[in-house]
């Protein structure tokens, strides 16, 4: 079986047929070539595959590409405009926030999702809401350091 | 860890996904999928069909009416512990809700999803233990009510049939000044509890009156603490009268002794968290 399906990835309309059972990060990945976006634990709980679809994070491994028919998807590749880095991006890289970078996507994408729902989140509220986005290398501290950073410039602009 | 084949419908109303469940043998429901696509990713579940009743409309509200809390079974973790009304009316729910997972979870799961999966350590389930509820329920039949103190009956396990789509839940208001508290323990935040605590009571003249005491990951299914509730009727709401009623809770539950922590262990958390959360319903009702 398959099902056409019509989504929005950061920006750009895909319309597309596909078989129910491929989930939505192989979808970004290999369909769509947007290999930002990674594949961890593939049971939800490591953050790495976390992309917005309609404004809220959600994990990609845990949806069917059919799921997100309709949908607006932003994954870690739609976060700049043109050559201009979006805050959370210009803050992980100005705090060493990330060293082989493999969690950062998701990082990223679910810090931009607590910010923007919680703008004066404190920094123990914001490891917790972190904490399902796991990191091997950095040991979170620049990470938390960078979203706090990058909160305050967003709050600035909202 | 690629979830195998399956067949996927998309029906857009109750009877038309009935009428799929009821037509193909093993059919599972599929909502917002954060329990079973982890199953099926893990080659644990393996549905022939996907009934995906995320288009089925009227689902998807919280309503407030004649003393009753309304959630449709489409609403997501995330939507009801950031609801205004939900926070005014029913505060428990609302923080319970909260502590589901981790954000990217709670914007895909639904309140029915979890509460048809009926995980032991799942918040839903205690809640309708808590709070007295009636779960909707769409079948074969029509529309029925389930008792929401009956509905999960066993690990992974309700009482519904294998057609039924579990459509909503209604909650009977409280009085306004119950004390309240929802507490569990977790080694790392969003993870599965090792035990949970929901206490509601009232405080009338320096005497409990009303006490419901709810534990839950402690059995297979959330346990209504009778004996730790006559401890309390009429006591002082002293930290002398918790710590008793609280000795009782490691005797009612019926845990196991697991990867995560041993039996023992988990009966010991059960009176730490009985007690703390009967401090902080009463702690929360001094501060008015």
């Amino acid at each position: 079986m398959t099902l056409p399906i019509s989504v929005t990835v950061n920006g750009t309309v895909y319309q597309s047929e596909v078989t129910p059972r491929l989930l939505l990060v192989d979808f970004l990945r290999e369909n769509l070539r947007l290999v930002g976006t990674n594949a961890g634990c593939e049971h939800g709980v490591c953050g790495t595959c976390t992309v917005l679809l309609d404004g809220n994070s959600v994990r990609s491994c845990l949806m069917f590409t059919v799921q997100a028919d309709r949908t607006e998807i932003i994954t870690v590749e739609g976060l700049a405009d043109g050559d201009e880095l979006h805050p959370m991006q210009r803050a992980f890289t100005a705090n060493h926030a990330l060293q082989c970078g493999f969690c950062t996507p998701g990082m990223m994408i679910s810090a931009i999702d607590v910010v923007g729902r919680y703008p004066d989140v404190d920094e123990a509220e914001l490891r917790e809401h972190l904490s399902g986005n796991i990191c091997r290398c950095t040991g979170y501290h620049n990470i938390i350091v960078a979203v706090q950073e990058a909160a305050v410039e967003l709050k600035g602009g909202q | 860890m690629k979830p195998p084949r399956f067949d996927y419908e998309r029906p857009t109303s109750l009877d038309e996904a009935v009428a799929v469940l009821v037509a193909n043998e093993g059919a599972k429901v599929l909502a917002g999928g954060q329990s079973l696509i982890p199953m099926m990713n893990f080659r644990l579940a393996s549905p022939p069909v996907l009934v995906d009743i995320s288009r089925i409309p009227d689902m998807e509200q919280i309503a407030v009416a004649d003393g009753q809390l309304s959630i449709g079974g489409l609403v997501t973790h995330q939507a009801v512990a950031a609801s205004s009304e939900v926070v005014r009316v029913l505060p428990v729910v609302a923080e319970a809700a909260a502590l589901i997972g981790h954000l990217a979870i709670r914007n895909r799961g639904t309140v029915g999803g979890s509460l048809a999966h009926s995980d032991p350590a799942a918040e839903w389930p205690l809640l309708c233990r808590l709070v007295d509820s009636r779960i909707r329920v769409h079948g074969p039949q029509g529309p029925g009510i389930v008792p929401g103190d009956q509905l999960n009956v066993g690990f992974l396990e309700t009482c519904l049939g294998e057609h039924d789509i579990l459509t909503g839940v209604d909650f009977t208001l409280p009085p306004p000044d119950s004390c309240w508290a929802f507490v569990e323990f977790t080694r790392r935040h969003g993870d599965f509890a090792l035990a949970m605590v929901g206490v509601n009571l009232g405080i009338n003249s320096d005497a409990i009156t009303d006490p419901r005491v709810v534990l839950g990951a402690l059995d297979s299914t959330p346990i209504r603490a009778h004996e730790v509730e006559e401890a309390l009727v009429g006591q002082p709401p002293t930290d002398e009268t918790f710590d008793a009623a609280a000795a009782l809770a490691a005797e009612v539950c019926n845990p196991v002794d697991d990867v995560h922590a041993t039996a023992g262990y988990r009966r010991h958390l059960a009176t730490v968290l009985t007690a703390r959360a009967l401090r902080a319903a009463r702690d929360r009702e001094r501060m008015r």
